[in-house]
């Protein structure tokens, strides 16, 4: 009896055990939000003997990191599309979790925000009604993806960016809303909550905005937003750098995504689970609307770097507006309703706040120059109203009216609205005689007969361009410059 | 008895105490119940084939391969190969093609490798040799959000194929590839601007698609749209260049390719990142036959458009040794591991040409159809040249 009984309590028992886990420990190049999945780790450390010791970078900065060389066994980021677009060998990656980059906006401020595009959002910004924090793009990805989602946004081609579509800076009026910058997704939370009293919103990922909510340091709770006409998902892809490391890793990637740890990460990091068999809380389930498509090249991303880098800087810009008496009618109600859109709902082009609009109104000449700083609503009222009883008189004096520009326009750039050809003032000749190398970058609108030739010769000579306005509204064509440099 | 007796007579010292333990009812009967318990247990897992690890020889075969890991990681497909004393550890490659180029010079480590189509599999086999298994095949699709599918339909670029309750479509490649790729040189048409059936997308319309450099899905797409936009004719090595030229804009609509589209398109957030995806009907049919058991019916959210001059897949197993030869020729013939394979959404060979769609039939999914006419892929060597020029890639050497 007593051998039998022993050898079935052995035989069980060696069915049972399989022995504790290996211990080891991997280093991780981790996107700084993943700090929030310590207590995740700890239950993958416990049931795989697994231990990541996760060093934070912003994702950008880890992908140079990563494209210049490997320190680390394993990198887990928000994307991988920093690393593919420096053309680096894809190391074996494995998507762990979602969450798409969103505005938290504070729930008193949301509602005219509630189903916004990127254009609402950037409107809103630009005439100083949205201050917002926003991680650096040179290191965030989720500062990046801002930039992405508004650039593909506004050049609206439906298409990912190419770098054509990136000449004209349209980030400018999304920008003026940015309130303070941090190094990454985590910081910029941090951030928010210092400063919750003086901004409206943030910029960071869905996961982010939802667990500050729960976190208890928000006196007004975040409202997401998401922007409907680009979305922009995170997949945080666990990559195995170091091929030696492959058992340890494969380990993880499997405790990662069974479902109990899926149910963990989405109940305490609030990120959407990869695996479509875990039940979602309610607050996931909530669509997120088309993704953008992503750009194809480094260039372009460098490109809006560019353009982030020239946030803040004053703007000033030069409207040269024809009020010949050929305009009355229909071309002076469109060039009034165009400024009055600019000023009030212009989108990614309208004027904002701290940029410097002079209007030049001339006919045989120069009528008046007015110039408005943009401080606020009261300036862009001024400017939507300024043209609505400008008066009309004769003649067409387009290059005087342009040396004029030219004598007032510092670092910005002329844009001339004419319906007609030189009848008065200087000519072509004696304007090119006395601007041989023209100071600023000049746009000309042309609609009627206007005759382009000797426009479009200035025009080019500075970097700048004659758009066509005649089929057109004067608006779009405004449109298709604003943000030219 | 015992017990009861060692109570009333507490001086009674008769029992050799290391004995009794093992004779006591208080062990005994506990005892007894539990370790009947666990020997029912233990025959029932033998009887499945789940724990023969103490009794059996294991043994561990390392594999590379992209999308068809699903088969591999499948844990019934898992529990058969172990009851037949294997355990396959299966590294992801990222895509099939990526075997093929191999910067490591790792392939021949592992015990198989398998390539989700013939033509990486040809190039791998040309590179590294090795044994070729042919366990199944999958048709190259379109998996699709019925609202894009519609638009599409409404739009007379496909057609509700007639007894596929409205799961599945006949895609004309000429007329879709000419709205990503308009004749007239214009800018692709976005779902928005469709005008019959407009879907509320400011995207241009374009089936999203593994980066052809790396996949073998997003190479084989390629060439079905250079089938197209070539009058139906495979580009030859004069035209091949110049119709990549061509075609070249389909692929850049989307800028960074993604990977996965063939599990992402079934996450709950699938319409957000790729709403029409160029995947396997495997992928597709895995997922339908998984809803009808989970849910006793089929996802109708999500449909299936069959390119009209089909492509269809062949994974190759690739084996460098003995252990991955013995893979090979268990997923060949094992009895189980076929059915199971179909069960996965995937076709059989000539023998069993329709066994999958008598499985769809059992489980109430309807059945697809397939074109007969045959998308030609171009010859490797032109076919390795318009996926260099259309995705600005790295060269895989390609054997002549």
């Amino acid at each position: 009896m007593r051998l039998p009984v022993l050898l079935l309590v052995v035989a069980v028992l060696a069915g049972c055990t399989s022995g504790t886990p290996e211990q080891t420990t991997l280093t991780v190049l981790a996107s700084s939000e993943l700090a929030d999945l310590s207590s995740v780790l700890e239950d993958l450390r416990r049931d795989t003997g697994v231990e990541l010791r996760l060093d934070y970078r912003g994702t950008v900065r880890a992908g140079e990191e990563l494209a210049a060389g490997v320190d680390h066994d394993l990198a887990w980021l928000s994307t991988n599309r920093y690393l593919k677009l420096k053309n680096v060998d894809l190391p074996p990656s494995a998507t762990t979790m979602l969450s798409p980059l969103v505005l938290g906006v504070k729930a008193s401020r949301a509602g005219p925000l509630r189903g916004a595009s990127w254009a609402d959002i950037a409107g809103r910004a630009a005439a100083g009604e949205l201050r917002f924090g926003m991680a650096d793009p040179r290191v965030s990805g989720s500062g990046m993806a801002a930039l992405i989602g508004v650039a593909t946004a506004a050049a609206d081609t439906g298409a990912a960016l190419r770098s054509e579509d990136v000449t004209c800076d349209k980030l400018q009026g999304f920008l003026t809303g940015r309130a303070f910058g941090a190094s990454g997704a985590a910081e910029v939370v941090d951030e928010y909550v210092k400063r919750q009293d003086e901004v409206d919103a943030v910029v960071t990922y869905e996961s982010a905005v939802l667990s500050l909510n729960a976190s208890g340091q928000l006196r007004e709770p975040l409202e997401v937003v998401y922007p409907r006409d680009g979305i922009v998902l995170s997949d945080y892809p666990l990559m195995l750098l170091k091929p030696d490391k492959r058992a340890a890793y494969d380990r993880v990637v499997e405790w990662l995504r069974s479902p109990s740890a899926q149910r963990a990460i989405m109940e305490r990091t609030s990120r959407r689970p990869v695996d479509p068999q875990v039940e979602r809380t309610e607050k996931l389930r909530e669509p997120i609307g088309t993704a953008l498509y992503f750009p194809g090249t480094q260039e372009v991303v460098d490109t809006l770097l560019a353009a982030y880098d020239r946030a803040g800087e004053p703007g000033r810009v030069v409207f040269v507006l024809d009020h010949s008496t050929s305009m009355a009618g229909g071309r002076i109600a469109g060039l009034r309703e165009a400024f009055a859109t600019l000023s009030r709902a212009g989108g990614f082009d309208r004027f904002r706040v701290g940029e410097t609009v002079v209007l030049v109104r001339f006919a045989g000449t120069v009528m008046e120059e007015r110039s408005v700083v943009v401080r606020g609503a009261a300036d862009l009222e001024a400017l939507a109203g300024a043209l609505a009883s400008s008066g009309l008189a004769d003649g067409t004096a387009i290059w005087s009216a342009l040396d004029h520009a030219y004598r007032v326009v510092g670092d910005g750039t002329v844009v001339l609205m004419t319906d007609g050809e030189n009848n008065a003032g200087m000519s072509a000749d004696e304007f090119l005689a006395a601007w041989p190398d023209p100071p600023a970058r000049t746009y000309a609108i042309r609609f009627g007969e206007a005759d382009p030739v000797e426009l479009d010769r200035v025009a080019r000579a500075t970097g700048g361009r004659v758009v066509d306005a005649t089929t057109g509204s004067l608006l779009e064509a405004v449109k298709e410059i604003r943000g030219c440099r | 008895m015992v017990a009861k007796s060692s109570t009333e007579e507490p001086a009674f010292t008769i029992l050799d105490p290391p004995r009794s333990v093992f004779r006591r009812k208080r062990f005994l009967l506990p005892f007894g119940v539990s370790a009947g318990i666990a020997l029912a247990g233990a025959v029932a897992l033998f009887a499945s084939g789940t724990v023969v690890l103490p009794f059996q020889q294991i043994t561990v075969v390392s594999a590379m391969m992209a999308s068809k890991s699903v088969y591999f990681q499948d844990p019934e497909v898992r529990r058969i190969l172990m009851a037949n004393g294997i355990d396959v550890r299966v590294t992801d490659s990222g895509g099939s093609r990526e075997i093929a180029r191999d910067r490591q010079d790792r392939v021949r480590e592992f015990d198989f490798v398998m390539p989700s189509g013939q033509a990486a599999g040809e190039l791998i086999r040309d590179r590294f040799g090795g044994r070729v298994f042919f366990p199944f095949a999958s048709p190259l699709v379109l998996g699709a959000f019925r609202e894009y599918a519609e638009a599409l339909e409404a739009e007379g670029v496909a057609t509700k194929q007639e007894n596929g309750q409205g799961f599945y479509y006949t895609l004309d490649m000429v007329a879709f590839v000419k709205l990503s790729l308009p004749d007239d040189g214009a800018p692709a048409k976005t779902w928005q601007q469709l005008k019959n059936k407009p879907v509320a997308s400011r995207n241009q319309i374009v089936a999203q698609t593994p980066n052809p450099c790396d996949s073998y899905s997003g190479s084989a797409w390629m060439g079905l749209v250079a089938f197209a936009a070539n009058k139906s004719v495979a580009p030859t090595e004069q035209d091949a260049l110049p119709v990549a030229q061509r075609i070249r804009p389909v692929f850049e609509i989307e800028g960074l390719h993604g990977s996965g589209i063939g599990t992402t398109f079934f996450h709950p957030d699938g319409r957000t990142t790729a709403p029409v995806g160029v995947m396997y009907e495997h992928q597709y049919m895995a997922h339908q036959l998984a809803e009808v058991a989970k849910n006793g019916r089929p996802d109708d959210e999500r449909v299936l458009l069959y390119p009209d001059t089909h492509h269809r897949t062949e994974p190759w197993l690739i084996a460098f040794s003995a252990a991955g030869e013995r893979v090979g020729e268990l997923v060949r013939s094992h009895p189980d591991l076929r059915q199971r394979a179909l069960e996965l959404g995937f076709r059989l060979d000539n023998q069993d040409s329709t066994a999958l769609n008598e499985l769809l039939a059992q489980r109430g999914l309807p059945e697809p159809v397939s074109s007969l006419t045959e998308g030609f892929l171009p010859k490797p060597p032109e076919l390795e040249t318009m996926i260099r020029e259309v995705g600005r890639c790295p060269e895989i050497r390609v054997p002549i």
